[in-house]
């Protein structure tokens, strides 16, 4: 584990344990530290902004109401990794989803793509041709990524994307390790093709 | 190592989870085999895009937001509905066509329960169910006869028709009357007994044709008739008038021509039998017919066997008619055998039975069951006429 990584758990066990002293800022410390990834990660696996900006906000809304019981055993990005993927399950779950999903609302001020909310990594090549040919590849892959089934979604964004271990990712998805290993497997494989039609 | 195992390795290869042996097997096998190679590249291609996808960001005011959700949450509107429909219809590919069909099955089933409910209870009894229970509640059946009745009933409900020995065998227990045939035809007279008690006319004493000239045995029958289908003050009355009938008021001679036998008798048992059952002259018309039609269908089995008489029900309206029918018969070649108070047995060959059915509809209303085709077979026919005088 190298240092950047340890130093920032132990900033999260830090602002943790002054949250459940009654420090309530330590847990605005936490919300932004970790939003831009929440909401990331929600925009992922919903593939609609405004959806997972919605599921985002609800993921700390119930970290805040859970952090008090909260004992530190695993690290707290992984716990609040695994709220933020139940809500979005919750949230494609539910009624109101699926009749969006149907119905679009007339009066929708929504823009056809979110590509608008994506910063652009790369400070190096900040050409707009450059910036535009990533735009267009950011889109094919959450295009291909609302292909998939949500179960290999969960384990290819957290894995791909966000780059996150095999054994916090099994304890996020609540699967065995092969099982997991399986999943990431057969997603790649999907997402590959998927990505090949999408690209030709 | 084939290419199989390659491809499956290429991921953790990818990730750098494979250890150093099987690594190097998979950088040996890749510079060999283009195919992996090229599966290598793309799935790198993939790492490489998937990893330098740009983060999502949130919107400025994201803490604030989360903090007035703190504070003021939302109040979720509908929640019971909104959990009721989510309940019926999430995911709506899986809860519908299975709501379908239990919905179907529920369906199903309680047509089927109420349709045995309503078919086993609820459905009135026919004319001649009813109007065999009015008898039974009013006349009290004696022990052998109702036996006798209700084996006949289930033989009825079996629908073993014709079928002479299981009749035999159903009707005649160890204990019953030895004559088979006896049996049999006293179930039957009871039924002609049934029709004429319900008459406003005549309480007429049934006797089977070989019984016609003997008066004991006449007597005999027609009291155990009574017992059946009357109840104690008008058997004795109509016993007493058949004593009358028997006895002082005819001739015993049987060579008195059978016309006038039949008037005499007629005359007679009405004259003796109207005071004894005028209490019973406030049945209605109907329930003689239908009781009419309950004797013709116990006739119906008897006449199945081509050995028995072929019956013939005949409601007429005046007692002339009586002469007509000696004298149709007579006409059509015909012989009469044997004259009753109520019937009449004849002769008559079989090519001439169409042309006395048409003939009889001039007489009276005749009522006839089936004519069994053996029938047809001989030269002719012993037909029973059941006269009944309707006011």
């Amino acid at each position: 584990m190298d240092d950047t990584k340890q130093q920032s758990l132990n900033e999260d066990l830090e602002y943790v344990q002054q949250f459940q002293a009654n420090n309530t800022a330590a847990f605005d410390a936490l919300v932004v530290k970790y939003q831009h990834k929440i909401v990331d990660v929600c925009y992922r696996l919903l593939g609609d902004y405004e959806e997972a900006n919605d599921c985002a906000q609800d993921t700390f809304v119930k970290a805040y109401r859970a952090l008090h019981t909260f004992r530190c055993d695993a690290a707290f990005s992984t716990w609040l990794y695994c709220i933020a993927i139940n809500t979005c399950k919750n949230k494609r779950a539910s009624l109101s989803y699926h009749m969006e999903q149907i119905f679009v609302r007339i009066d929708s001020v929504r823009p056809d793509d979110d590509t608008q909310y994506v910063e652009i990594k790369d400070s190096i090549n900040t050409s707009p041709a450059y910036a535009f040919e990533q735009q267009e590849k950011d889109q094919f892959i959450q295009k291909a990524l609302n292909t998939l089934p949500a179960a290999y979604k969960q384990v290819l964004v957290l894995r791909d994307i966000k780059g996150m271990s095999y054994e916090d990712i099994a304890a996020i998805t609540g699967d065995n390790l092969n099982t997991m290993k399986t999943k990431l497997v057969r997603a790649r494989g999907k997402m590959r093709k998927a990505l090949q039609e999408f690209f030709s | 190592m084939n290419c199989k195992h390659i491809t499956r390795h290429l991921s953790d290869y990818l990730d750098g989870k494979l250890d150093a042996s099987l690594r190097q097997e998979v950088d040996a096998h890749c510079m060999t085999c283009a195919r992996c190679r090229e599966e290598l590249a793309l799935l790198k291609t993939y790492h490489s895009d998937m990893h330098g996808l740009n983060e999502v960001k949130a919107p400025v005011n994201f803490l604030e937001h989360v903090h007035a959700r703190l504070e003021h949450p939302p109040q979720k509107k509908y929640t019971f509905l909104k959990n009721l429909l989510h309940t019926l219809f999430v995911p709506w590919w899986q809860k519908i066509p299975l709501e379908f069909l239990g919905t179907s099955a529920a369906v199903f089933v309680g047509m089927i329960v109420f349709h045995s409910l309503h078919s086993t209870h609820h459905l009135p009894p026919s004319p001649q169910e009813y109007a065999l229970q009015q008898h039974e509640k009013d006349v009290p059946l004696s022990r052998p006869v109702a036996a006798a009745r209700m084996q006949t009933e289930h033989l009825e409900k079996l629908g073993n028709r014709g079928n002479e020995k299981y009749m035999q065998q159903q009707l005649l227990p160890s204990s019953l009357p030895t004559k088979n045939n006896q049996w049999a035809q006293e179930v039957i007279t009871h039924d002609v007994t049934v029709t004429k008690t319900d008459t406003k006319e005549t309480a007429i004493p049934s006797a089977m044709p070989s019984d016609l000239n003997n008066d004991a045995a006449t007597e005999t029958s027609d009291a155990r008739h009574r017992s059946w289908d009357e109840d104690e003050s008008s058997l004795h009355d109509s016993t007493s008038v058949d004593q009358k009938i028997a006895t002082s008021d005819l001739p015993e001679t049987s060579s008195a021509f059978p016309s006038q036998r039949l008037m005499q008798i007629e005359r007679a048992s009405s004259a003796a039998s109207h005071s004894s059952f005028e209490k019973k002259n406030e049945r209605a018309n109907v329930d003689y017919e239908v009781r009419c039609a309950r004797f013709e269908m116990r006739c119906d089995r008897a006449v199945e066997s081509p050995t028995q008489p072929f019956t013939i029900s005949l409601v007429i309206t005046s007692d002339a008619a009586r002469s007509q029918l000696t004298a149709l018969v007579e006409s059509l070649h015909g012989t009469v055998l044997s004259v009753e108070s109520s019937a009449m047995m004849i002769d008559l060959p079989t090519t001439n039975y169409a042309v006395f059915m048409q003939k009889l509809e001039h007489i009276g209303r005749a009522s006839h069951s089936a004519f069994h085709p053996s029938l047809l077979e001989k030269k002719s026919v012993h037909i029973r006429i059941e006269c009944v005088v309707e006011q």
